[in-house]
C-alpha cells in the first residue's frame, strides 16, 4: 500500500505547469468490456421475488435499476413546475431511459417508481399526481402507470 | 465505432477477466460511501493529476471536451480499469464519513447535474444536425435514421405482423394503417425549417425543455411512416441480422419470450397510437425485437438481433498467431457469460428489456468474435451508446423549400448552432485555474446542499479553488485536512501491482533491476505517447534527479535521432524525445509526473489488482 506524500510548497511551485493538460479525457472506449462489464454486474440482485407486491417491489429494485430510477426521480423533481408539456415528457424520460439501454421506459416499472418519487421530492401532494399538466401521456402509456407512480412516492 | 485491434483484443480480454475476477479491496466499501479520489498525473493529457467522486461504484468527473467542462458518469470498474490499468496511474482514495441523507443529496445533485447536461450536449448535436440534413434534403442525398437499418424493405407478408396489424386496425378502423402512412408521408415531405427561437441562458441543474430540431422531426416521421410500411408490408429483418443463441428448450423459457413478445406488442401499439416527439426509433427497435421472438417462438430457437452486422463492416487486418489465443480465451468468456444471461433471463418472473438487450450485446459479440478466428481476421465491434441502433440510410424528399429557402435555412441552422455552442461554453466554460475538473467538482458538491451545510455533512469546507485547491494533489490534500476523513487508501497503478508481485514472490534483485527500466523490463513495454524515457523514476524518491538526469540525456539523445528520422516516421521520434525531454526536467527537482502507460496488449490479460 502506498502512502501520499504530503503537499509541499515545492510541489505547488512545480505542479501548476502539469496542469496545462489536466482533466483531459481518457480515451479508452472498448465496447466488448463494457458489454461483458454490463452482462457480470447488472443481473446480480436484478432478481425481483416473485408474487411480491408492487410497493414492496418498488424498494426492492436491483442497482441498476434503482440508478435508472433516480435519474428519473432527478428529472421529475427538475421539471415539476415548469413549463414541461405532457407531449415533451415522454421523449425526456425516452433520453434517460436510453442512458441505461432501455428503449420502452413505458413498460419499465422503475420509470414510474421514479416519476413517484421525484413528485415527492417536489412537494407534490400524492392525491395532485393525476392531476400534474405534464403527466397526462405518461399515465396513459401504461394501464398501471398510477398505481406504480403512487407506490414509487411511497417510498 | 471501436476497431478490436489486436492491442484492444487484449484489453478486452485484461477488462473481461478484470470485471469477473477484480478482488474487492478496502477501498470497494458498501454502496453507502463517498470517497474523493485523486488519480496520479501522468504524461499526456493528465499531467496534472485527476480528482473524481466516487459514490458506491459509481465516479462522477468533471473532464475538459472542447472547451467546456464535461461531468462524466462512470461504473467504478470501467473507471478503474482505464485510470488503474490503462493509464498506469496510483488512485488514491479518502473516504468521508456522512450521514445517508446527505449522501442522497449528493447523488441526487450530480445525478442533475448529468441528466440536464446530457440533454444539452444532445441538443448541440442535434442543431449541428440540422445543417446536414438540409444539404442532404437539398441534393437529395440519404440521410441516416435510426432503426431501418434492422429490415429489409421488401415485400413479404410476414407472419409475425399479421395479429399485430389486425390488433392495431381493429382499435381504429380499417385502412388506417395505410391512411396513416400517407398522412405522415405528406407531412415529411411538407416539413419546413423554422428557426427555434434563441434559447435562454442554460442553467445547470435545470433540465432543459427543447422543442425536436428540424432532423429530429425528419427522422422520426420517417421512422412511423417505415414502422407503418413495415407492417402493412410485412418488410422482413434484413438477411443475417439474427443470430442463433441456442434452444428454447425450456417451457419457462418460451413463456418468458411470449411475455416479452406480449410487452413489445402493447409498446408498438401505444407508441404508434400516441407517438411522442423521438418514438421513431425506440419503435423501430421494437418493431424488430418483435419480430425476432415471433421466429424464436415459432422455430423453438433463440433467435436474437445481430446488434453489430448493421453498424460497421468486418475488418480487413489479419489476426497474428499471438493474438489467437487471446481471442479463444475470449469466446470462452463471451460463451460463459451468453449462458449466464440466458439461464438469468428466464429466473426474472417478468420480461425485462436489460437482460434480453445483454443476451443481444453478448450473443452478437460471441458471432464477431467465432468469425474472427475462422476468418484469422480482427474484430469490429461497434461503440453503441443507448439502445441498439440499427441505422439505415434514406432518400427523403422535400417539397416544401426552394433552393433559396434551402440556403437560408442552412445560415439560420449554423447561426443557431454557434450561438448555442456560445452558451454552452459560457456556462461551461473549461479555464486552467477557475474552471477545471477540481473545481467543478467542488462546486457540484458543494451545491448539494444549502446555507452551506457541506460543513456539516462533510465535516469542513471546501471553497472551489481556495487554497491552491485547484491543483488535483493539492485539493486531495486538503480534503484530507478538513473533511471528516476515515481513511486513506491508495489503488497501485497496474505497473506498481506487477512490481509488487515480484518482490512478494522474492527479493529478486536481477528482476528488480530489470525492471527499473524501460529497455529490460518485462511489464512495460514503450508507448508512444509516454515520451522517450530510460528510468522509472515514480518510485525512487531520493536518486530521482539522478535518474532524471539520465532520462533528460536519454531525451536529448531520442530528440538528435529524431531529427534524422523525421522525414520517415513523421517527426513521431523527434516529438518522444522532446517530451522526454519535457517530462524529465520535474524529476531533477524531485517531482515525478511519467510513469509509462499500457495499451491492451502489453496489459494482455495480465490483469490482476491486488
Amino acid at each position: 500500500m502506498h502512502k501520499i506524500r504530503p503537499f509541499t510548497k515545492l510541489t505547488t511551485v512545480i505542479l501548476p505547469l502539469g496542469l496545462l493538460q489536466a482533466c483531459s479525457f481518457s480515451d479508452s472506449s472498448i465496447s466488448i468490456s463494457e458489454s461483458i462489464g454490463s452482462s457480470s454486474e447488472s443481473s446480480i440482485g436484478s432478481v425481483a421475488s416473485s408474487g411480491s407486491s408492487v410497493s414492496s417491489e418498488a424498494a426492492s429494485l436491483s442497482k441498476e435499476k434503482k440508478a435508472y430510477r433516480d435519474d428519473v426521480a432527478n428529472l421529475t423533481y427538475s421539471v415539476a413546475g415548469s413549463s414541461m408539456t405532457a407531449r415533451d415528457f415522454p421523449n425526456a424520460l425516452a433520453r434517460t431511459a436510453g442512458q441505461f439501454k432501455i428503449s420502452n421506459w413505458s413498460q419499465e416499472k422503475a420509470t414510474f417508481y421514479g416519476i413517484g418519487k421525484g413528485l415527492k421530492r417536489a412537494g407534490i401532494p400524492k392525491e395532485n399526481i393525476a392531476r400534474q399538466a405534464f403527466l397526462a401521456n405518461v399515465l396513459t402509456a401504461n394501464k398501471d402507470a398510477l398505481s406504480y407512480i403512487q407506490s414509487g412516492y411511497s417510498h | 465505432m471501436t476497431l478490436l485491434n489486436s492491442r484492444r483484443l487484449a484489453a478486452c480480454l485484461a477488462l473481461a477477466l478484470a470485471l469477473v475476477s477484480h478482488p474487492t479491496t478496502g477501498v470497494e466499501t458498501p454502496a453507502e460511501s463517498l470517497e474523493f479520489l485523486y488519480i496520479d498525473a501522468n504524461t499526456g493529457g493528465s499531467s496534472g493529476g485527476h480528482t473524481a467522486v466516487k459514490l458506491g461504484d459509481t465516479v462522477y468527473h468533471f473532464q475538459n471536451d472542447e472547451g467546456y467542462t464535461r461531468i462524466s458518469r462512470e461504473h467504478w470498474k470501467r473507471f478503474r480499469f482505464i485510470y488503474n490499468d490503462v493509464d498506469n496511474r496510483n488512485i488514491h482514495s479518502a473516504h468521508i464519513a456522512l450521514r445517508a441523507e446527505d449522501l442522497q443529496r449528493i447523488r441526487d445533485r450530480l445525478s442533475l447535474l448529468f441528466i440536464t447536461q446530457n440533454r444539452q450536449v444532445d441538443y448541440l448535436t442535434a442543431l449541428e444536425r440540422d445543417e446536414a440534413v438540409l444539404d442532404a434534403l437539398q441534393s437529395g442525398e440519404p440521410i441516416e435514421v435510426s432503426g431501418i437499418g434492422f429490415f429489409e424493405q421488401r415485400s413479404h407478408e410476414s407472419a409475425a405482423y399479421s395479429d399485430l396489424r389486425g390488433g392495431f386496425e381493429s382499435t381504429h378502423y380499417p385502412g388506417f394503417i395505410n391512411a396513416e402512412r400517407r398522412r405522415l408521408r405528406r407531412q415529411l415531405e411538407m416539413l419546413r425549417y423554422r428557426p427555434h427561437a434563441a434559447t435562454a441562458d442554460l442553467h445547470s441543474d435545470q433540465y432543459p425543455d427543447y422543442l425536436p430540431t428540424f432532423s429530429e422531426e425528419i427522422e422520426d416521421l420517417h421512422a412511423h411512416w417505415f414502422a407503418l410500411t413495415a407492417i402493412d408490408k410485412g418488410w422482413p429483418l434484413k438477411n443475417g441480422s439474427l443470430i442463433e443463441a441456442g434452444q428454447l428448450s425450456r417451457r419457462h423459457e418460451k413463456q418468458w419470450l411470449a411475455a416479452y413478445h406480449d410487452q413489445l406488442k402493447a409498446a408498438i401499439i401505444q407508441t404508434l397510437a400516441s407517438p411522442y416527439p423521438g418514438s421513431g426509433r425506440s419503435l423501430l427497435l421494437s418493431l424488430a425485437r418483435y419480430q425476432a421472438i415471433s421466429l424464436s417462438l415459432s422455430s423453438g430457437k433463440r433467435l436474437v438481433l445481430d446488434i453489430l452486422s448493421s453498424s460497421f463492416p468486418p475488418s480487413r487486418e489479419g489476426l497474428t498467431e499471438e493474438e489467437k489465443p487471446l481471442l479463444r480465451q475470449l469466446i470462452t468468456q463471451l460463451q460463459t457469460t451468453l449462458h449466464g444471461l440466458v439461464t438469468r433471463e428466464s429466473q426474472h418472473p417478468e420480461p425485462d428489456e436489460a437482460n434480453y438487450h445483454q443476451i443481444e450485446v453478448a450473443a452478437s459479440e460471441l458471432k464477431e468474435a467465432k468469425a474472427g478466428l475462422a476468418q484469422e481476421r480482427r474484430l469490429s465491434f461497434a461503440q453503441t451508446e443507448g439502445p441498439p441502433r440499427g441505422a439505415g440510410h434514406a432518400v427523403i424528399l422535400n417539397h416544401a423549400m426552394s433552393a433559396r429557402q434551402f440556403q437560408t435555412a442552412n445560415t439560420a441552422a449554423r447561426l443557431r448552432t454557434e450561438q448555442f455552442l456560445q452558451k454552452m461554453q459560457a456556462t461551461y466554460r473549461y479555464q486552467l485555474i477557475t474552471h477545471n475538473c477540481v473545481t467543478e467538482l467542488v462546486s457540484a458538491v458543494n451545491s448539494s446542499f444549502e446555507h452551506a451545510d457541506e460543513s456539516n455533512a462533510l465535516g469542513g469546507h471546501l471553497g472551489p479553488g481556495a487554497n491552491q485547491g485547484y491543483i488535483p494533489f493539492r485539493f486531495f490534500e486538503l480534503v484530507r485536512r478538513h473533511y471528516r476523513v476515515t481513511g486513506v487508501e491508495t489503488l497501485p497503478s497496474y505497473r506498481n501491482q506487477r512490481l509488487t508481485q515480484l518482490t512478494r514472490q522474492d527479493t529478486d534483485w536481477v528482476a528488480i533491476a530489470r525492471e527499473s527500466n524501460t529497455l529490460t523490463s518485462d511489464i512495460y513495454r514503450p508507448l508512444s505517447g509516454d515520451s522517450a524515457f530510460l528510468m522509472f523514476t515514480e518510485n525512487a524518491f531520493w536518486t530521482r534527479p539522478l535518474l532524471g538526469t539520465l532520462n533528460f540525456g536519454y531525451g536529448l539523445a531520442a530528440t538528435a535521432a529524431g531529427l534524422f528520422t523525421a522525414p520517415v516516421d513523421e517527426g513521431l521520434l523527434l516529438k518522444e524525445g522532446l517530451f522526454g525531454l519535457l517530462f524529465s526536467v520535474p524529476e531533477l527537482g524531485f517531482w515525478n509526473i511519467r510513469k509509462g502507460s499500457f495499451n491492451e496488449m502489453s496489459l494482455g490479460g495480465h490483469s490482476e489488482p491486488n
